[in-house]
C-alpha cells in the first residue's frame, strides 16, 4: 500500500491522538509533533518497501541496505512525536513488518550452532520463514521452522545427550567399581 | 587408485551440483531449496551447511560474506562458490559411476558428458 500524505485535520486529529495516549503528554506542543517522509526502498530481494525516514537511515547505518537503495521520497506520510517519549506513528498496513520466527526455536538454535554458522543459518532460516508465512500462513511457518530446528540440531543435541551419559557412566563406575 | 579423497558422497555430489547451478546467487535457503526440489525430499538447512563446510574444508568451494537485508533479521548471507578443485571431484566421481555402469542394462541413462 502506497502511503498517503497526512492531510492537514488528518494531523491535528492524530496529535490529539497522540497526546491523549498512555505515555502521551498532555497540553505538549504542535511543535513537538513532526511530519516526516517516507522511503519507498527494494532490497535485495526485489521487495519494495516503504518506511519512515528515519528508520531507513537506520538500517543504511547498520548496514542492512545501501544508501542509494531509496527509490521514491513521499512527503508528510510519517509522524514522529519528539521529546522525552518520541515514536513514529503509522497506519499499521504501512509499517514493514519483518515476521519473526518461534524465538524458543531460535534460542534453541543459538545455543547449538557454532558462532560462524550462527549468522549463514539464522539468517537463511528467518528469510525462508518469512516466505513461508507470507504465502501459507503463521501456523504452517512456525511448524516448518520447528521442523528446521529439531532437524538441524538433533545430531548436535545427540552428541552432548552421549557426552553426558558417558560421563554420567564413568562417574558410576569411579564409585561402584 | 589416485585421489581417492576426490570422490564425493551422493549428498556431497547434489549439493556440489545446486551450488553450481546457482552461480553467484549460491547461499545456504537457496541451495537448500534447490536440493530439495531435485530430490523431492524434505531437506534439512543444517544437513546442507554440514555438506557445504566439509566441502569447503576439502578445498571444493570457497564461501564470502554477503549483504544483510531485512527480512533476514539484518544477518548476512553466506554465499558459497565452486573452485576448480570441486568441479574436478564432480568430474571424477561422475567419471567413476559411469565406468561402473556401463554395460549394465538398467533401462534408464546415467548423466554422461563428463570427460
Amino acid at each position: 500500500v502506497k502511503p498517503k500524505p497526512f492531510t492537514d485535520d488528518e494531523v491535528r486529529a492524530w496529535k490529539e491522538r497522540l497526546r491523549k495516549q498512555p505515555g502521551g503528554r498532555e497540553g505538549a506542543s504542535t511543535t513537538q509533533v513532526q511530519c516526516l517522509s517516507m522511503v519507498k526502498f527494494r532490497d535485495s530481494s526485489n521487495r519494495e518497501w516503504y518506511v519512515d525516514y528515519d528508520s531507513f537511515m537506520h538500517y543504511v547505518a547498520e548496514g542492512l541496505i545501501p544508501a542509494d537503495a531509496i527509490s521514491e521520497v513521499l512527503p508528510n506520510t510519517a509522524l514522529k512525536i519528539l521529546g522525552g517519549w518520541s515514536s513514529v506513528s503509522l497506519p499499521s498496513s504501512q509499517m514493514p513488518n519483518r515476521s519473526t520466527p518461534p524465538s524458543l526455536a531460535e534460542k534453541a538454535l543459538l545455543l547449538t550452532l557454532s558462532k560462524e554458522e550462527r549468522e549463514g543459518i539464522i539468517g537463511d532460516l528467518a528469510e525462508e520463514y518469512s516466505d513461508i508465512r507470507s504465502r501459507h500462513g503463521k501456523e504452517f511457518a512456525d511448524l516448518w521452522y520447528w521442523r528446521q530446528v529439531i532437524a538441524s540440531t538433533a545430531p548436535v543435541m545427540f552428541m552432548l545427550i552421549r557426552r553426558w551419559l558417558v560421563a554420567l557412566l564413568e562417574e558410576w563406575f569411579r564409585r561402584h567399581v | 587408485l589416485s585421489g581417492p579423497k576426490n570422490y564425493l558422497g551422493q549428498f556431497e555430489e547434489i549439493v556440489l551440483l545446486a551450488t553450481l547451478q546457482l552461480g553467484e546467487h549460491a547461499y545456504g535457503a537457496k541451495i537448500r531449496q534447490k536440493v530439495e526440489e531435485a530430490t523431492k525430499r524434505s531437506i534439512s538447512i543444517g544437513a546442507v551447511y554440514a555438506t557445504l563446510d566439509r566441502l569447503e574444508r576439502k578445498g571444493f568451494i570457497s564461501s564470502r560474506q554477503g549483504e544483510a537485508t531485512p527480512e533476514r533479521g539484518g544477518r548476512a548471507k553466506r554465499y558459497f562458490k565452486v573452485e576448480g578443485a570441486g568441479e574436478t571431484a564432480l568430474k571424477e566421481t561422475q567419471a567413476a559411476r559411469s565406468k561402473l555402469a556401463a554395460g549394465l542394462n538398467l533401462g534408464w541413462e546415467l548423466m554422461g558428458g563428463v570427460s
